[in-house]
C-alpha cells in the first residue's frame, strides 16, 4: 500500500506484532543471519569503503543531472526497439499498463519481484481489469497466495514459518504438502513453470537502468526474473526515476555492493542485462519491450534534506540492523517500504500532507546509516521529518504543550531549579524503598515495563559548592 | 497518449533539481579511476582458472579442469553417462561444434536437439523445458565471482541455460577474465550497435532461494545444478 | 602545567544521578585535573532536537554557550550530550552567524568523559581497583556511532585492577532508550531492552557499564525488575572504585 494504513496506528500494529511469537522468532533468525552475512561479505571485500564512496559519487552525479540521464536512457532504449512511457504518479502508471494490456489482449501476466509495483498497487488494478497477475518470486508468490503484503524489502515472506507455508500451499493448491522446504520449493517450481510458458506479458522492476546503452539490469537469484523477461512476447519494465545510472562501468560498482549488502553474496545468481527486443534470428526473448519511468513523489526529494533517500538501492541492510524493525517486522509500518529507509520513502509517497507518524518509530540509534552501503544519513532525515511534523502541527496538542513546557524550563535556569524542587516534592508518594514502580500518565508508559529513577534529594548543582570548596 | 509527455516530465525533474550545477552530465568526476592495487601483475591463465573454479564451487557449481578440450569432452561424456540423463538441448555455437558435442552425446545414447528455428515458436520452449540438461558455451567467465556470461544470439537461446534442471557450460580459455571491471568494456562491445546482444546474463551458480525461513534451497525456477568444463590450453586452429 | 576541565553536568546527572557527577570529579582530580563547573547549567537540549523542536533546542543552546566561553576543555559524562554539543550546536543557528561561531568554538572544546581521560590525560589514566568483579560494557549509540568512541572506555575498564572485562554479544546494539522513544513507544522500547538484558545476563557480569545516563536509566530500570541482576554503573563510578556490593 502506498498510504499508511489509517485504521490503526503504528503503535497498535507494533503491539500486535510484539505478541506474535512465531513472527518474532522468524524475524530474529532472519535478521541475525542477514546481518552476519552482510558483515562477513564486506569484511572480505578489499576496497569496500572506496566502493561505497564511488557509489555515492555516482548517485550524486545522477541526481544532479537526472533529466539529462533520463533523456539519454530513453533515447538508448528506443534505439534498441523499446518504447518508453512516463508516469507522474501511480494512477497514471496504472492507466498506461492497463491500456497496453488491453491493446494487446493480455489476460495473464507473470511478474518478477518489484517493489515499485507494490507501491502503486498494480496487481489490484490488473485484477480489477480481469487480468490475472501471478507473482513468480517464491516469497512474493507465497504472500500473493496469502493475500498479504511483503514484510521485508528483499525477503517478502520472511515472517512465515515452513509450516505456515505448507499449510498455505496445501490449501490453495488443493493437495496436502509436508512442511519440507525442498518439497515446497519444488512445488513452486512446477506450478509456476506453466505460468511462465503461458503468460501474455511479463512485468518486472529494474534494479539499474544504464543511460549509455539503454540496458535494464535485473538482479535476482531464482531465475524467475529471466523467465519473466524472456518468455512472454511482451515485457514491461517499471522503474522509479532514480534508478538510472550513467554507464556499464558504474553498474559494476553497484553490482559489487548490492548482493553483499542484501544477502552477503558476492554476486546474486543472475544479473540480466536487457537491451531492447529480441534481434532477428534469436530463438527467444520478447518481441516488444516497454519501459515505464515513474515519479510518484520522487522528484520532490531532488532538492532538500531528503535527497539522499534517492540513493537507496533497496538492499534491505538497514532493516536487518534496526532495533525497531527487528522487534516488530515489516507489516507494523503499514506501508510498502518498512524499516528505516521505509519511513523516509513513505513520507515521499504520502507527499507534503502526510502524517509522518512513522518518523517516531525510531530510537535514532544510527545503525541504519552505518549498515547502508551508500551511507545514507537516515537518522538526520528522521529528525527533519520530526521537525516538519511539529511545524505542520501534526503532533498532538498535549505533546506540543509538554515540549513547550520543557523548552521553557530548560532555557531558564531558575525555572529549571524550581521544577526540580517541585518534582522532588511531589514524587514522594511514588517512591517505595528508593524505587519508583508506577507513575501517572504520561510516565506510566515508562513504568509499564521499567522502574523509573527517583529525583535525587540533592542534585549535583547543590553538591558542587561543597565539592569545589573541598577539592579544588 | 497516456501518461506524461516526455518533455514535460523531464522539465519537471529539472525544475525539482533546482538552479544550475557546475558540471555537465557525463563529466566523469568519478567512476573511471582505478585503485592503485589494480596495477599489480596480471594473473596467469592458470591462476585465473584456479580462482574461477574455487569461486564456482563456493556458489554451489561444479567445475571440471581438463588438460585440454578433448579431455574435457571425454570427462563430460563420462559424467553424462553416469547421470542417467536422457534428453539434452544444446546451443548452436562454433565451440560446441568444434568439440563435436552433438555426436558425442548421441553416441552415448542421449536424445539431443540443437536449438533452431525449425520448430515452431510455440513448441520451442516446451521442448527446452522437457530436456534434462541444457548445454551452452560461454562468452566470458569472471574469475573473481565464478560467473558465466552468456549473450543471446541466433542459435543461442536464453532458455537453454535456464529451463532444464541441469546447465552444462564449456569454457574456452580465452573467455576467462579476472573481474567485473575487466568484463565491463567487453560487455560494452557486446551491447554496441544494432546487432548488440538483446540479453546478456551473468550466471553465478545454480538457481537459489532462501525465501522460506532463510533456508537455502537450490533449483527454484532455474537449474539445480551448474557444471562447467574448462581447460587451459587453447584449441589448435583447424 | 595542570589540566583543567569544565564539567557540563547534563540534566540527567544533575537531577537523577548526582553521584555520577561526584565520581567524575573524584576521578579527574585523582588524575591531577582541576575541575570547574559553571553555574546555571540546565540541559544540552537534545530531547527538544530529537522531537522536532529545533528552534526551541536553539533557545537552550543559546543559554548554555556563554557559560562555557572561558572553558579550556569541556568534559561531558554522556555520549549523547557530547554529540549534541559537538555536532549539533553549531547547526542550530543557520541564520545567526555570531552565535554559530561561538557554538563552533565551544564544539571544538568538547570531550566525552572517556575521550578526555584517554586522549588528554593519558591512555592509562586509571587508578581503581575492583578485585573479583566481572564487568561488561554497553556502547551507547551516540557515543559509538555519533562520536566514533569505542576503544577508550574499554581501555579504561581493562585497567581496573582485579576486574575482569567481558564483551557482551551485541554491545553495540541500542538499549531501546532513544529519549522520548522510550515513552512514546514503550512496548517496543521494552522489547529492545529485553534483548539487551538477555545479552547482559549471558555475560554473568557483576556490573554493566555505560557512559550515558539515558542508557543507564533504561537498563537499570529493566534490571531492577529482575532478581539478582547485575549493577548498572556509569564508567566514572567504576573508575572511582565503586562497584563492590
Amino acid at each position: 500500500m502506498s498510504q499508511v494504513a489509517l485504521d490503526r496506528s503504528f503503535e497498535e500494529r507494533a503491539s500486535g506484532a510484539l505478541k506474535d511469537l512465531p513472527l518474532r522468532q522468524a524475524l530474529g533468525i532472519a535478521t541475525e543471519r542477514f546481518m552476519a552475512q552482510r558483515m562477513n561479505a564486506f569484511h572480505n571485500l578489499p576496497g569496500a569503503e572506496e566502493l561505497r564512496q564511488r557509489a555515492r559519487a555516482i548517485k550524486e552525479d545522477v541526481l544532479t543531472h537526472l533529466d539529462d540521464y533520463l533523456g539519454q536512457l530513453a533515447d538508448s532504449v528506443r534505439k534498441r526497439g523499446g518504447v518508453v512511457h512516463w508516469a507522474k504518479d501511480g494512477a497514471e502508471a496504472k492507466e498506461i499498463v492497463l491500456a497496453l494490456a488491453k491493446e494487446r489482449g493480455v489476460k495473464h501476466v507473470v511478474k518478477s519481484k518489484s517493489m515499485v509495483t507494490e507501491e502503486i498497487e498494480l496487481n489490484e488494478a490488473l485484477e480489477g481489469a480481469g487480468i490475472r497477475p501471478v507473482e513468480t518470486d517464491l516469497g512474493e508468490w507465497i504472500i500473493q497466495l496469502a493475500h498479504e503484503k511483503p514484510s521485508h524489502i528483499i525477503a517478502p515472506a520472511i515472517h512465515k514459518t515452513r509450516h505456515q507455508v505448507a499449510e498455505l500451499f496445501s490449501e490453495r493448491l488443493n493437495k496436502p504438502l509436508p512442511a519440507d522446504i525442498e518439497v515446497l520449493t519444488a512445488t513452486a517450481r512446477e506450478q509456476l513453470r506453466q505460468e511462465f510458458l503461458q503468460a501474455d506479458m511479463g512485468i518486472s522492476g529494474v534494479n539499474f537502468a544504464i543511460a549509455e546503452t539503454g540496458t535494464l539490469a535485473l538482479v535476482t537469484n531464482e531465475g524467475n526474473g529471466r523467465m519473466v523477461t524472456s518468455l512472454p512476447p511482451l515485457h514491461l519494465a517499471i522503474m522509479g526515476l532514480e534508478k538510472v545510472i550513467p554507464t556499464l562501468d558504474d553498474l559494476m560498482v553497484f553490482l559489487k555492493i548490492l548482493a553483499r549488502s542484501a544477502t552477503g553474496q558476492k554476486a546474486s545468481t543472475y544479473v540480466s542485462l536487457i537491451t531492447g527486443v529480441r534481434r532477428e534470428g534469436e530463438l527467444d526473448g520478447p518481441k516488444e519491450l516497454h519501459l515505464l519511468i515513474l515519479d510518484n513523489g520522487r522528484s520532490r526529494f531532488l532538492s532538500g534534506p531528503y535527497r539522499e533517500a534517492l540513493y537507496c538501492i533497496r538492499c534491505g541492510a538497514c532493516l536487518n540492523v534496526c532495533p525497531v524493525y527487528r522487534q516488530v517486522g515489516g507489516h507494523a509500518y503499514g506501508s510498502t517500504y518498512p524499516g528505516p529507509i521505509g519511513i523516509v520513502l513513505t513520507a515521499m509517497l504520502q507527499g507534503p500532507g502526510g502524517s509522518k507518524e512513522l518518523a517516531a518509530a525510531s530510537s535514532l540509534c544510527g545503525a541504519c546509516e552505518e549498515a547502508c552501503p551508500l551511507e545514507i544519513n537516515i537518522p538526520h532525515m528522521l529528525l527533519e521529518l520530526r521537525r516538519e511534523a511539529v511545524g505542520e502541527r501534526k503532533v498532538s496538542a498535549g505533546e506540543r504543550a509538554a515540549f513547550g513546557v520543557m523548552a521553557a524550563i530548560l532555557s531558564r535556569p531558575r525555572l529549571y531549579r524550581l521544577a526540580g524542587l517541585v518534582g522532588r516534592l511531589f514524587q514522594w508518594p511514588f517512591v517505595t524503598s528508593g524505587r519508583i514502580g508506577r507513575l501517572p500518565f504520561p510516565l506510566s508508559r515508562w513504568t509499564l515495563n521499567r522502574d523509573f529513577p527517583p529525583l535525587s534529594p540533592k542534585p549535583f548543582s547543590a553538591r558542587w559548592q561543597g565539592l569545589n570548596r573541598n577539592g579544588a | 497518449m497516456l501518461g506524461t509527455d516526455e518533455v514535460e516530465f523531464l522539465r519537471r525533474v529539472r525544475a525539482a533539481i533546482g538552479p544550475g550545477t557546475a558540471t555537465r552530465a557525463g563529466q566523469k568526476v568519478h567512476g573511471q579511476e582505478k585503485s592503485p592495487s589494480r596495477v599489480a601483475a596480471s594473473p596467469s591463465r592458470s591462476q585465473l582458472l584456479d580462482k574461477f573454479l574455487i569461486e564456482l564451487s563456493l556458489v554451489g557449481g561444479k567445475g571440471y579442469r581438463a588438460s585440454g578440450p578433448r579431455q574435457g569432452v571425454e570427462r563430460f561424456c563420462a559424467v553424462m553417462q553416469a547421470s542417467g540423463m536422457k534428453r539434452a538441448v544444446i546451443w548452436q555455437h562454433p565451440l560446441l561444434a568444434e568439440l563435436g558435442l552433438y555426436s558425442a552425446l548421441t553416441g552415448i545414447g542421449l536424445e539431443c536437439w540443437e536449438v533452431s528455428e525449425e520448430i515452431p515458436e510455440e513448441d520451442r520452449m516446451a521442448r527446452i523445458s522437457a530436456a534434462d540438461v541444457g548445454i551452452t558455451a560461454v562468452d566470458y567467465a569472471v574469475a573473481e565471482t565464478g560467473s558465466l556470461v552468456l549473450c543471446s544470439r541466433p542459435g543461442r537461446a536464453r532458455m537453454v541455460s535456464l529451463l532444464p534442471p541441469v546447465h552444462v557450460a564449456f569454457l574456452a580459455p580465452h573467455s576467462l577474465v579476472s573481474s567485473l571491471e575487466t568484463l565491463s568494456p567487453l560487455l560494452g562491445k557486446e551491447l554496441d550497435g544494432p546487432c548488440g546482444a538483446s540479453n546478456v546474463v551473468l550466471i553465478t551458480g545454480p538457481s537459489r532461494t532462501a525465501d522460506i525461513e532463510l533456508s537455502l534451497t537450490q533449483g527454484v525456477h532455474g537449474p539445480k545444478e551448474v557444471h562447467v568444463f574448462a581447460w587451459e590450453e587453447e584449441m589448435p586452429l583447424l | 602545567m595542570s589540566l583543567t576541565a569544565s564539567l557540563f553536568v547534563t540534566c540527567l546527572v544533575d537531577l537523577f544521578y548526582p553521584e555520577v557527577g561526584e565520581a567524575i570529579v573524584k576521578v579527574l582530580r585523582a588524575q591531577g585535573v582541576k575541575v570547574g563547573c559553571p553555574d546555571g547549567q540546565t540541559c544540552c537540549g537534545l530531547p527538544l532536537l530529537n522531537n522536532g523542536y529545533h528552534s526551541q533546542a536553539a533557545w537552550v543552546a543559546r543559554r548554555m554557550i556563554p557559560r562555557f566561553e572561558h572553558a579550556e576543555r569541556i568534559v561531558v559524562p554522556s555520549g549523547s550530550c557530547a554529540w549534541m554539543l559537538r555536532n549539533e550546536f553549531p547547526r542550530l543557528f543557520p541564520h545567526d552567524a555570531a552565535t554559530r561561531v561561538k557554538a563552533e568554538t565551544m564544539s571544538r572544546k568538547v570531550f566525552e568523559f572517556s575521550e578526555f581521560l584517554v586522549q588528554v590525560v593519558g591512555p592509562d589514566a586509571v587508578n581503581a581497583s575492583l578485585p573479583g568483579t566481572t564487568i561488561t560494557y554497553h556502547d551507547s549509540c551516540h557515543l559509538l556511532r555519533g562520536l566514533g568512541v569505542s576503544e577508550p572506555p574499554r581501555r579504561l575498564i581493562r585497567r581496573i585492577e582485579g576486574a575482569r572485562f567481558v564483551e557482551m554479544v551485541g554491545s553495540d546494539r541500542c538499549c531501546g532508550f532513544g529519549g522520548s522513544f522510550s515513552v512514546k513507544l514503550p512496548e517496543i522500547s521494552g522489547a529492545i531492552l529485553r534483548e539487551k538484558m538477555q545479552n547482559i545476563e549471558a555475560t554473568r557480569a557483576d556490573i554493566v557499564v555505560a557512559d550515558d545516563c539515558g542508557c543507564i536509566m533504561q537498563m537499570k530500570g529493566g534490571l531492577a525488575r529482575t532478581p539478582n541482576g547485575p549493577r548498572v554503573l556509569h564508567l566514572a563510578q567504576v573508575l572511582a572504585g565503586e562497584g563492590i556490593r
